[in-house]
């Protein structure tokens, strides 16, 4: 088994993300897919052997993240949940039944006063 | 000729220094030693993790949370490959490792040795657990070792996102009826110590090899006060009351208190007597004899071939 680099591209940039050790190039680009690209990560990508200058890019890069709907794996897929989270907050300070006690400063208030701003 | 604490001591100014050692450079035995076993137990964890939500995966309330559980176990199976590899190139073979790990001699997280009994818990793991796994875990984005670094990205782009996929749970099941509501108070009820347990004891921060070599870069307690200021007021914001009469915010000191757990129960889990701790090691073990054929072929040697 040998180790291979796995590399993405975004514009023009290539850049190592991680590793996979597989016997050949082919099960290579196959891990580094499974492992790396299920969401369509980066434009492209490729492998390359350990020690080695010679990059071994994706065929067809259309296919990265798969072709068939998978939005359960998407960021956008949970879009709203702060809002809901919000909403129902509100109904339960209707209702009386929130928990009411000394809690650390909303990140949001600190962030705009200043307070705990990192350096 | 350079000694081996001059050497030593060469390479502390560099992490000192903030910079990233990479896996082909020269490092001390006792830096490669600590970060093989902290790697090695975060991989071992991601493997275990999967299987008290695979669990429910066939039990799932609905076809979108079907697949979005299983979108999870992959995820975490991902990360476990993900880290083996790089616990690799520190000097032990992935064989070796799940073998250690199915026969008991090296550790996983303690909320992986506990049963997952309802759909509540389902959600206590994707919101909770995994907020408090990333909260660890967003801290080691600053580890001084180059490929873990890069492991982390990937990790916590893909946690941000089951830890969405834990807060929609959590939200229709305290938005539900008294007794989906119910279920998800029953099911913190039950996580609460062990998800203190997750952070470790608290520390002495200048005996803590890892801190010293900066492969950890913040304490035990720092992260769990971290984890309590982020979600303790969601809790409470929805009702949730953690089981924990001494847990409170004390405005004058600016950090959280709370009830010390019994320490004797983690050290107990984590040292292989959890409830789950056999059942869940025997099934790994049984995953991992099933797929031999895989490696077999991979090595290139004809499964028992006569």
């Amino acid at each position: 088994m040998r180790v291979w680099e796995v590399l993405q591209r975004r514009k023009d940039d290539w850049e190592v993300v991680g590793g996979v050790k597989a016997p050949d190039l082919e099960i290579a680009m196959h891990f580094a897919r499974e492992t790396h690209f299920r969401r369509g990560e980066g434009d492209t990508y490729a492998v390359r052997l350990t020690g080695s200058d010679e990059l071994h890019e994706v065929p067809e890069s259309s296919g990265i993240g798969g072709v068939i709907d998978r939005e359960f794996r998407r960021m956008d897929s949970f879009a709203g949940v702060g809002g809901k989270h919000r909403e129902i907050h509100e109904q339960m300070r209707k209702q009386g039944r929130v928990i009411d006690r000394p809690r650390p400063p909303d990140l949001r208030q600190r962030r705009a006063t200043g307070e705990g701003a990192r350096a | 000729m350079t000694t081996y604490d001059e050497r030593t001591a060469e390479f502390k100014a560099r992490i000192d220094a903030g910079e990233k050692i990479e896996a082909g450079d020269w490092m001390p035995d006792e830096y490669r030693q600590s970060a093989l076993k902290f790697i090695e137990m975060h991989a071992n964890s991601e493997v275990m993790g999967c299987l008290p939500e695979r669990e429910w995966i066939p039990r799932a309330p609905s076809l979108r949370r079907k697949l979005s559980l299983t979108a999870k176990v992959q995820d975490e199976a991902g990360h476990g490959q993900i880290l083996y590899r790089v616990a690799e190139d520190l000097g032990k073979s992935r064989e070796q490792m799940f073998d250690d790990l199915v026969n008991g001699r090296t550790k996983f997280h303690n909320v992986f040795h506990y049963p997952a009994e309802t759909w509540g818990d389902v959600a206590v793991i994707g919101w909770l657990i995994d907020g408090a796994a990333l909260v660890t875990q967003k801290a080691l984005l600053d580890c001084s070792y180059a490929p873990y670094v890069r492991a982390m990205k990937r990790i916590c782009a893909e946690e941000s996102l089951h830890l969405r996929h834990g807060e929609d749970l959590t939200l229709e099941l305290v938005s539900g009826t008294q007794e989906q509501f119910d279920l998800f108070q029953d099911a913190v009820n039950r996580w609460w110590k062990p998800i203190m347990h997750f952070f470790g004891p608290p520390s002495k921060p200048d005996k803590d090899v890892l801190l010293y070599w900066g492969i950890k870069t913040r304490s035990n307690e720092d992260l769990r006060q971290e984890f309590f200021s982020t979600y303790v007021p969601k809790l409470w914001d929805v009702g949730i009351d953690p089981p924990d009469p001494d847990l409170a915010y004390d405005e004058a000191r600016g950090e959280w208190t709370w009830a010390d757990p019994d320490w004797d129960e983690f050290w107990q889990v984590v040292r292989g007597n959890g409830p789950m701790t056999q059942t869940r090691l025997h099934r790994r073990k049984a995953i991992w004899d099933h797929h031999a054929w895989v490696r077999e072929t991979f090595e290139g040697i004809p499964a028992q071939a006569v």
